[in-house]
């Protein structure tokens, strides 16, 4: 590159900067700073679970699982894989067909008061608490 | 306004100060704009790109190390959405070709370039931008206006060494053969 050239991209450089930059609208960063505000306003729903609710319930259902197909004494059935020796008993259902005796009409209108007072009770309760919050 | 360094305005913001964030904005808006520009020689886009981006940046701020300058990060975000949007708009970013013409530029132009007053150069050199291919005008931008080296080029545009000189020198070229163009016709339509 000789010295003329150097001189020309001196002087286009000059021009260049001089130029300047140019200007984007007024609200340029308001609008930014507005859309990152707004998003992170934005409801996040979070489970009402946590991971390690999760984890817990999980293991606790796993270890029924395993209990119940590996462990329970079952007869002479000896785990899950002898299913095919699994006697299953004669049920009679004729005995169980039967209907429980209905309870007088007195058992049945005592207890009935006596929920409804429970709920009257709880219900009074609450509402005397949100009166005084209020 | 004076502003601190681009470092103390990250930290706020990593720390989830968003007004700290806002004057980052502020204090880059012009060059991230000025940039896009170039690249998509649209003004509603070129704002449209420059504030994507700088909602890119926001949200990948934790990942910004401070390895590189601001700047160079900043660019990288806005040459990449730029480019992205003028290849879905026209399918194509403009080739680099490697052979560059020599330059022969008339001392008469040069001379009369400098004797115009500055606004009017001011505008004849930003017509002139504009009408560069969209990879050269960046280039000439990022190295003379952002005031960027060629190394720095590189990381923001990833092309090769050569290819940023080739540009360099291609942009360079191009520019005063437009320049010499716009002021032909302007003496024609003086005449």
């Amino acid at each position: 590159m000789n010295r003329e050239e150097l001189n020309h991209q001196d002087q286009l450089g000059k021009w260049i900067k001089e130029s300047a930059h140019d200007h984007p609208s007024i609200n340029f960063s308001e609008t930014i700073i507005n859309t990152i505000a707004s998003q992170q306003q934005q409801t996040i729903y979070q489970p009402v679970i946590s991971p390690i609710g999760l984890r817990i319930i999980t293991t606790c259902i796993l270890s029924i699982c395993i209990y119940v197909l590996f462990f329970l004494p079952s007869g002479e059935s000896e785990g899950v894989w002898s299913l095919k020796n699994i006697k299953f008993p004669n049920i009679h259902f004729a005995e169980y067909l039967f209907f429980p005796p209905i309870p007088s009409s007195n058992i049945i209108l005592n207890s009935s008061l006596l929920a409804f007072s429970i709920l009257l009770f709880f219900s009074m309760l609450l509402w005397s608490r949100r009166i005084n919050k209020a | 306004m004076p502003y601190q360094d681009d470092l103390f305005y990250i930290e706020e913001t990593k720390k989830g100060d968003l007004n700290a964030f806002g004057i980052l904005i502020q204090k880059h808006e012009k060059y991230a704009f000025t940039l896009a520009l170039r690249i998509l020689k649209h003004r509603e886009e070129a704002e449209e790109v420059a504030q994507d981006a700088f909602m890119k940046a926001y949200y990948g701020i934790h990942s910004f190390e401070g390895n590189s300058k601001f700047t160079t990060w900043l660019y990288k975000i806005i040459f990449n959405e730029a480019v992205g949007r003028q290849r879905r708009k026209k399918n194509k970013w403009d080739l680099i070709e490697n052979e560059v013409a020599e330059t022969i530029i008339s001392q008469d132009l040069l001379g009369g370039i400098e004797n115009l007053l500055a606004q009017e150069r001011k505008e004849l050199i930003q017509k002139g931008m504009e009408r560069l291919k969209s990879n050269e005008s960046a280039v000439l931008t990022l190295f003379y206006l952002e005031e960027q080296s060629i190394k720095e080029i590189q990381e923001i545009t990833t092309y090769s060494e050569s290819q940023v000189k080739i540009l360099l020198h291609r942009g360079r070229k191009n520019l005063f053969d437009i320049l010499q163009k716009i002021t032909n016709n302007e003496l024609i339509n003086l005449l």
